[in-house]
C-alpha cells in the first residue's frame, strides 16, 4: 500500500494553485477620484469612468474593454485647461477629453510603477512620482517623456504638493524632497525617521505628513526645517487635512484628532473603533471621514462632535470630497465602487458601480 | 482563523529574524526554513521509520505468502497485509506525512513573504495589520534585495556577454528537487511501482521548477533551503539511495 502519489498529487495541486494566485495577487488597488464641474472620473482596476454626479450614471469609460495589465490606482488629474490625464500603475499615461474620453495621447510606460496622480508644473508640464526613485517630467501637450529627475532609492506612493517654486515629495524610504522646477534639483530633502505613504499637504507655506512611526509633522516648505510633530496612536497612513483654524489628521488605530496648525497642539479627537486610512474631507463645519470598515461619520469641525453615521458596502480609501453639495467617498468593495452622500445628514443619494 | 495561527504568527517569526540578521531577508527565510526542519524532525524521522518498517514487511516472506494465499480474494489480502503491518508497527500513511506536514507551511510562507514584501499600498495595508506590536516599524521598507535577487520577485541574473537572463534559482531549486526526492528509498522493489515513482518525482521537480520560475524567489529559497536539508536529513540517517539520483531507469533502488 503507498499512499505517497496521492499526497505528492494533493501537494502538485495546492502549488497549482500556488502559481495561479500569484497572477491575480497584484490586482488589488483602491480607486483613484477627480471631480471637475458635473463630472466625477473614476480610475479603478483597468478603468477610467466619467460618472454624472447628479444622477450616478455612466457617461463614459475608457478604453471600452478593461485591461487587467493596467491597473488605475492614482487619483486623476484635471490640469489647467480642463484636460483629464491619468497615470496606471504600469506607467503608462493617458490624457482623455473629459467629456467623452476620446484618448488625446498616451505614454507607454517604461517599468516604473506610478499610484500617485500626476501634478501640473506652473510651466505646464506634468511631474510623475514612482517607485523607481525617478521623478517624471512629462511634456502636457505630446505625452513625451521629457526628462527624469533621479531622487535617490525612493518610492513616493503619496500624493506630491506643489507651489510657485517647487514639488514636494515624500517617500516610503522616510525622505520629503523639495524639487526645484527651475534648477530640477532639491532645495532640500529631509528624512524624518519613517515611511510617509499617503503623501503631503502643503497649506500657508507648511508641509504637512503623516509616518507609520505614528508622527504628524510639520515641516517649513521653504527651508525643510521641522515646525513641530506629534505623537498618533499608530500608523499615519494619508497626508493631514488643512482647513480653517486645524489641521485634521487620521490614522491606522481608528483616531481622527484635530490640531492647531502652529505648533500641534491637540484641539480634539474621536476613536472611529476601526483603522482609518483614509483623509478626511472638511466642509460646511463638518470633517467627514470613513473607516477601512466601511463606516463613515460626521463631526463638528470646531469640537468634535458627532453629527451622523453611516455604514458603506466596502471599506473606505483614500481621500474623501465634498463637491457640489454632495459628499463623493470611493469604496472598496464589490458591491459599488462610488457613492455620494447629503452631507447634512449621511443618507446615501446614489452609488455607482464600475462596468464589469 | 488562518490568518490568526497561521500567516500572522509566520510574518512574525520572519519580521524576528529578519531583524535579528540585520535586515536581511533571504538569511531570515534560510534560518526560518531550518528552524522549522528541525520542529519537525521528530515526525519526519518517525515518518521514515515507519517507511524503512513498511519495506521490510513488504520484502518478507509472510507478505508474500500472503499474497499467493488470497491471490483470488483481493479484499481479503489487503485486509491480511494490513494486520501484518499493523503488528510490525509500520503505518501506511506515515510515508505522506512529511509532505502533508510542508502542506501549510509552504502556503503559508507563501502567503507571509507575499504580504511582508509589498508591491502595492492595498498590500502594504494589509501588511500593516499583522504586525505584532515588539517590531520597530522604522524599519519599514525592508530590504528585499538578497545577493542579487529581488525576494519579492522571480529570480533572474543577467551576465555581461549573455543575450539571456539565467534562472539561476529556478536550476537551484530543480536540481535540489530532485536530488532530494530521489535519494528517498522505495518502499517496494518491483517496477512498477519503479516507474510510477519516477513519474511523480519528475512530474513534482518540474512542477516546482515552473513555480520558481514564475513566483517570488523568496519561495525558492525557501524550496532549495527545504531540499538541501532532506539530504542532509537523510545522510546522518544512513539511508540513502544515490543510485536512484543518477538513474532515471524505472529500476528499483534501496537504501545503501
Amino acid at each position: 500500500m503507498n499512499s505517497r502519489p496521492a499526497a505528492i498529487a494533493v501537494l502538485g495541486l495546492v502549488s497549482v494553485m500556488l502559481a495561479a494566485c500569484s497572477a491575480s495577487a497584484s490586482n488589488q488597488s483602491w480607486s483613484g477620484f477627480a471631480l471637475k464641474g458635473d463630472m466625477g472620473y473614476l480610475a479603478h482596476n483597468g478603468l477610467v469612468s466619467a460618472v454624472n454626479l447628479a444622477t450616478g450614471q455612466k457617461a463614459w469609460q475608457y478604453p471600452d474593454k478593461a485591461d487587467t495589465k493596467v491597473l488605475f490606482y492614482a487619483d486623476p488629474l484635471v490640469d489647467s485647461k480642463g484636460d483629464l490625464v491619468v497615470a496606471a500603475y504600469n506607467g503608462s499615461v493617458f490624457k482623455l477629453d473629459p467629456a467623452s474620453g476620446a484618448l488625446k495621447w498616451k505614454h507607454d510606460g517604461d517599468g516604473a510603477k506610478i499610484i500617485a496622480s500626476l501634478v501640473e508644473a506652473p510651466n505646464g508640464d506634468y511631474y510623475a512620482s514612482s517607485d523607481s526613485g525617478d521623478l517624471l517630467i512629462f511634456d502636457s501637450g505630446t505625452g513625451a517623456l521629457k526628462t527624469k529627475i533621479h531622487l535617490g532609492k525612493a518610492i513616493a506612493w503619496g500624493a506630491m504638493a506643489v507651489d510657485a517654486e517647487r514639488v514636494y515629495v515624500a517617500t516610503i524610504e522616510h525622505k520629503v524632497y523639495a524639487v526645484n522646477f527651475q534648477s530640477g534639483k532639491a532645495d532640500w530633502s529631509l528624512d524624518v525617521g519613517g515611511s510617509i505613504a499617503g503623501g503631503i499637504t502643503l497649506a500657508d507655506g507648511k508641509l504637512y505628513m503623516g509616518t507609520f512611526t505614528g508622527k504628524v509633522i510639520a515641516l517649513d516648505a521653504q527651508s525643510g526645517q521641522t515646525l513641530w510633530d506629534v505623537k498618533a496612536d499608530g500608523w499615519v497612513w494619508q497626508a493631514p487635512v488643512a482647513a480653517g483654524d486645524s489641521i485634521f489628521a487620521t490614522d491606522l488605530s481608528g483616531a481622527l484628532r484635530a490640531l492647531a496648525p502652529s505648533d500641534g497642539a491637540p484641539q480634539w479627537n474621536q476613536k472611529l473603533g476601526a483603522p482609518v486610512q483614509a483623509a478626511p474631507a472638511v466642509d460646511g463645519g463638518l470633517v467627514f471621514i470613513g473607516t477601512t470598515g466601511g463606516t463613515v461619520r460626521a463631526y463638528s469641525a470646531a469640537d468634535g462632535t458627532q453629527k451622523w453615521e453611516q455604514k458603506l458596502e466596502g471599506g473606505v480609501f483614500g481621500v474623501l470630497r465634498v463637491f457640489g453639495g454632495k459628499l463623493y467617498i470611493t469604496v472598496n468593495g464589490s458591491k459599488y465602487q462610488l457613492a455620494a452622500l447629503a452631507p447634512d445628514t449621511g443618507s446615501i443619494t446614489w452609488t455607482y458601480v464600475e462596468p464589469a | 482563523m488562518w490568518d490568526t495561527f497561521i500567516i500572522n504568527p509566520l510574518i512574525n517569526a520572519l519580521l524576528f529574524l529578519y531583524r535579528l540578521l540585520g535586515g536581511n531577508f533571504g538569511l531570515a527565510i534560510i534560518v526560518f526554513t531550518i528552524i522549522i526542519r528541525l520542529i519537525t524532525y521528530p515526525l519526519t524521522a518517525s515518518s521514515t521509520n515507519s517507511m524503512k518498517k513498511m519495506q521490510e514487511v513488504q520484502g518478507s516472506k509472510e507478505w508474500k505468502d500472503l499474497g499467493k494465499k488470497y491471490a483470488k480474494d483481493k479484499e481479503k489480502m489487503q485486509a491480511e497485509q494490513m494486520k501484518l503491518l499493523q503488528a510490525s508497527g509500520a503505518n501506511p500513511l506515515g510515508g505522506c506525512l512529511p509532505m502533508l506536514i510542508q502542506l501549510p507551511i509552504m502556503i503559508g510562507l507563501y502567503q507571509s513573504i507575499l504580504n511582508v514584501i509589498p508591491s502595492t499600498p492595498l498590500q502594504l495595508f494589509s501588511f500593516s495589520q499583522r504586525i505584532y506590536a515588539f517590531f520597530p516599524v522604522s524599519l519599514i521598507p525592508l530590504s528585499k534585495t538578497f545577493l542579487w535577487m529581488n525576494l519579492a520577485q522571480p529570480e533572474h541574473l543577467t551576465i555581461p556577454g549573455l543575450p539571456f537572463p539565467i534562472p539561476v534559482l529556478a536550476i537551484l531549486v530543480l536540481i535540489t528537487s530532485w536530488v532530494s526526492q530521489r535519494i528517498i528509498p522505495m518502499m517496494t522493489t518491483d517496477a512498477q511501482s519503479g516507474q510510477t515513482n519516477l513519474i511523480m518525482n519528475v512530474f513534482m521537480v518540474l512542477l516546482f521548477t515552473n513555480i520558481s520560475l514564475s513566483l517570488a524567489s523568496g519561495l525558492s529559497l525557501y524550496f532549495v533551503t527545504t531540499n538541501l536539508l532532506t539530504v542532509v536529513q537523510y545522510m546522518m540517517m544512513g539511508r540513502v539511495a544515490w543510485r536512484q539520483v543518477y538513474s532515471i531507469s524505472p529500476s528499483a533502488g534501496s537504501a545503501k
